[in-house]
């Protein structure tokens, strides 16, 4: 398994769960938490011990499959070497080496097949590689064929005093294996040859039933590939060479010296995935195989990852119950306080909480229930008191509601008193003037006009008086309409003509093109133009009185100029506020009522604007006007 | 033949300045002190027009007025309020009133309201 790979993924997963949400539940958080170092701990405990079964269990196939090999090429060496000793120890017999009889030798012969039962035929050679007796066990011999052997592998070798094992053959698809030794009475005298056929069947077959866990086999292999035993002994009669098989040249080619026990896994005759093992067989040149299928030889280890992803399984099921555990008993009543504190911060001070884990939150739970205990407390006499000074404020309230009704209805009645009789005094010196005509001297004309001016300027005071009043308590209501100011200014300028000395003072008007319609009381707007315009027209004798309309910075401005008598700078700050109409209080020959400007100065607040003058005594004034185009907010007073 | 007015105003000086200067004008003239007088002459000697004062003790011109309209008379009628007491006067408009004027009224504007109304109704 790549390992990188594996900590690059859990080191992905870790970071999406960490850099997803800061604020994640608890809950989340430690579920999370716990799960992976739980899961992480019991996975790599799992993927080690599954690695080190692997380890363990590959080592243990090659120890067992080696201990098998190693023991049947002991066994098949010992057994040839048996033969080769027991053909030996026959040698040493007198009559092979003395008699000439070839009875005898055919005796002595015979004898070895009982000593030795897998030797099949033997035969005796002279020094001269003569035949000199040859018995067999299953077929006549010509005792009397005197054969020339002298040229044979096993003479040349046996004659240099050595023991010789020729190659495996077949007959009647037996194995056989040609022995030879020298016939030596004394050490160094050459006396002859014993020569011997052997039969490998048995040894060999005990080889090729070989057993290793259910399918394990082993089989055995000359230097020069060719199969000498195997189970399938098909392949045996084929004369299947597998030199050409991996292990068999791992085998041959090995250094026996840096030999390890091991097991390879390769391929084996039939294409199938095997563990081999082998042990070589120095005598005979020989290799012993055993084999076992992986697939069998993994058992173990699917098994031993089977156990161990159950025990991980367990482990995390564990695992999670305990997080649900904790759940239960941390994270809960911590959700159960959180709501707590959500619902007081709502509002309700009523909430209280039943938390019992007869922990430290329980100890915070009680905690919170004795502080919302306090808060309800607080806010409970925070709303008696409350509910104390809005009692105490409503009242006041009711009485100043009182008193300005009371002081509403003092003003109409003052109106509707004062006007009554005043009406009756204009309309009396109107009749009488009228009914008087061409009858009274001018002096008594005089008088009566005198009368009449003064009653109709005690009106205007008193008209004045309530619209100011008025204004003052709040009374006046904006009705907000779209006015072309020009046409607004025209009216005004005419109704004043009438008003202005002809010779010596006109009103210019400089209304400039293009201003949008104002958003604003058309009414309130004609009284501010007219007070100003009435204002000039009073206070100026002759000369020029300019009326201006435009724009200036997004706003509507109203400037009216006059070439009057203009205002003292100590007097500029309180020609606004009421009965102050700065050094005219006392001047004889203007009339008014000390009241329009400060009117002028509520109206125009009232729709959102401001006022300022500007004036040189004696030179004359200007008073400009700053509306806003549209008059969004329209404050009441 | 001249028009028949009824001034109706609970104040007697009142109702001689406006006798007198609408007699000057040429109109035919009569006076009521209060809103049920008013009615009573209404019915039995109809005017040609009716300038009614808002307030009044005992009927309002503007009770008067609704009455009157109640009863299917659609006699013009000026009322007379207060100065300042533009609500009142656009809430008589709407009852029916022609027009209104404030007091004091100056007799030319008057004697102009009043043959305005006239020639409506004609």
């Amino acid at each position: 398994m790549n390992l990188t790979f594996i900590r690059g993924q859990t080191r992905n997963f870790l970071l999406w769960i960490f850099s997803a949400r800061r604020r994640q539940r608890l809950v989340r958080n430690y579920f999370f938490v716990s799960a992976i170092l739980i899961a992480g701990g019991l996975i790599s405990a799992g993927l080690l011990e599954i690695y080190f079964r692997y380890k363990e269990g590959l080592e243990q196939i090659g120890f067992i499959q080696q201990d098998a090999a190693n023991s049947a090429a002991l066994g098949i060496e010992r057994f040839i070497q048996d033969i080769a000793t027991t053909m030996k120890a026959v040698t040493k017999s007198p009559d092979i080496r003395a008699s000439q009889k070839r009875t005898d030798y055919e005796f002595e012969l015979k004898r070895l097949f009982f000593l030795a039962p897998a030797i099949t035929e033997a035969l005796v050679l002279d020094t001269e590689g003569v035949i000199q007796a040859r018995v067999s066990r299953f077929r006549a011999v010509s005792p009397l064929l005197k054969r020339d052997f002298s040229q044979s592998a096993a003479f040349k070798a046996s004659s240099q005093g050595k023991s010789y094992f020729g190659k495996v053959y077949f007959r009647d698809n037996d194995p056989y294996l040609t022995v030879a030794v020298p016939i030596e009475p004394f050490p160094g005298e050459f006396a002859g040859v014993l020569q011997a056929e052997a039969s490998l069947s048995d040894i060999l077959d005990l080889v090729s039933a070989v057993k290793l866990g259910k399918a394990g086999y082993g089989y055995v292999v000359a230097s020069s590939g060719e199969l000498v035993a195997h189970p399938r002994s098909r392949l045996l009669l084929q004369r299947q060479n597998v030199g050409e098989l991996t292990q068999v040249k791992a085998a041959f080619q090995s250094n026996p010296g840096v030999f390890r026990p091991k097991a390879i896994m390769t391929q084996n005759i039939d294409g199938q995935t095997v563990f081999s093992s082998y042990a070589l067989i120095p005598t005979l040149d020989w290799a012993v195989f055993i084999e076992r299928p992986a697939e069998e030889a993994y058992e173990p280890i699917y098994a031993s990852l089977l156990r161990t992803s159950i025990l991980l399984l367990i482990g995390l099921g564990v695992a999670l119950l305990a997080t649900l555990f904790v759940r239960r008993r941390v994270v809960r009543p911590l959700e159960t306080l959180r709501k707590g504190v959500e619902l007081i911060r709502k509002g309700d001070l009523s909430t209280r909480l039943d938390i019992k884990t007869g922990d430290e939150i329980e100890i915070l739970a009680d905690e919170f229930n004795q502080m919302a205990e306090h808060l309800n407390e607080a806010y409970a006499s925070l709303e008696r008191k409350v509910a104390e000074r809005t009692q105490e404020l409503t009242a006041a309230n009711d009485k100043l509601a009182e008193a300005s009704k009371l002081k509403s209805r003092f003003l109409a009645n003052v109106n509707h008193e004062l006007r009554t009789p005043l009406s009756s005094i204009i309309g009396y010196a109107r009749l009488l003037r009228r009914e008087t005509e061409k009858q009274i001297s001018p002096v008594q004309v005089e008088n009566l006009e005198d009368l009449l001016r003064n009653a109709e300027r005690l009106l205007a005071l008193i008209d004045s008086l309530l619209d100011f009043a008025r204004i003052e308590a709040g009374k006046v209501e904006l009705k907000l309409e779209a006015v072309e100011i020009d046409q607004l200014i025209r009216e005004a300028a005419a109704s004043l003509e009438p008003m202005l000395n002809a010779n010596s003072v006109r009103i210019v008007q400089d209304i400039s093109p293009n201003i949008p319609p104002l958003n604003t009381d058309r009414e309130k707007l004609r009284e501010v133009i007219l007070n100003l315009l009435g204002n000039a027209v009073k206070f100026t004798d002759r000369g020029d009185i300019k009326i201006s309309a435009y724009q200036q910075n997004g706003d509507f401005r109203l400037a009216v100029a006059d070439t009057g008598i203009g205002i003292e700078q100590a007097d500029m700050n309180r020609i606004f506020e009421e009965f102050d109409r700065g050094k005219l209080t006392s001047a004889a020959g203007y009339r008014g009522t000390g009241l329009g400007l400060a009117i002028v100065k509520r109206l125009v607040n009232l729709l959102g604007g401001s006022i300022v003058v500007e004036s040189v005594a004696g030179k004359g004034s200007t008073f400009t006007v700053t509306l806003p185009v549209s008059q969004h907010e329209a404050a009441s007073i | 033949m001249s028009e028949k007015i009824l001034i109706v105003d609970d104040e007697p000086s009142n109702r001689k300045i406006l006798v007198q200067e609408l007699t000057h004008k040429g109109f035919a003239v009569d006076t009521a002190g209060g809103g049920s007088e008013a009615l009573a002459k209404i019915e039995s000697a109809p005017p040609d027009l009716v300038i009614l004062d808002y307030m009044m003790p005992d009927l309002s011109g503007l009770e008067v007025l609704k009455a009157l309209r109640k009863r299917g008379n659609d006699t013009p009628v000026i009322m007379i309020t207060a100065y300042g007491s533009v609500e009142r006067a656009v809430e008589a408009m709407k009852v029916g009133a022609y027009d209104f004027i404030t007091r004091p009224f100056d007799p030319d504007h008057i004697e102009l309201v009043i043959r305005k109304a006239l020639e409506r109704q004609d």
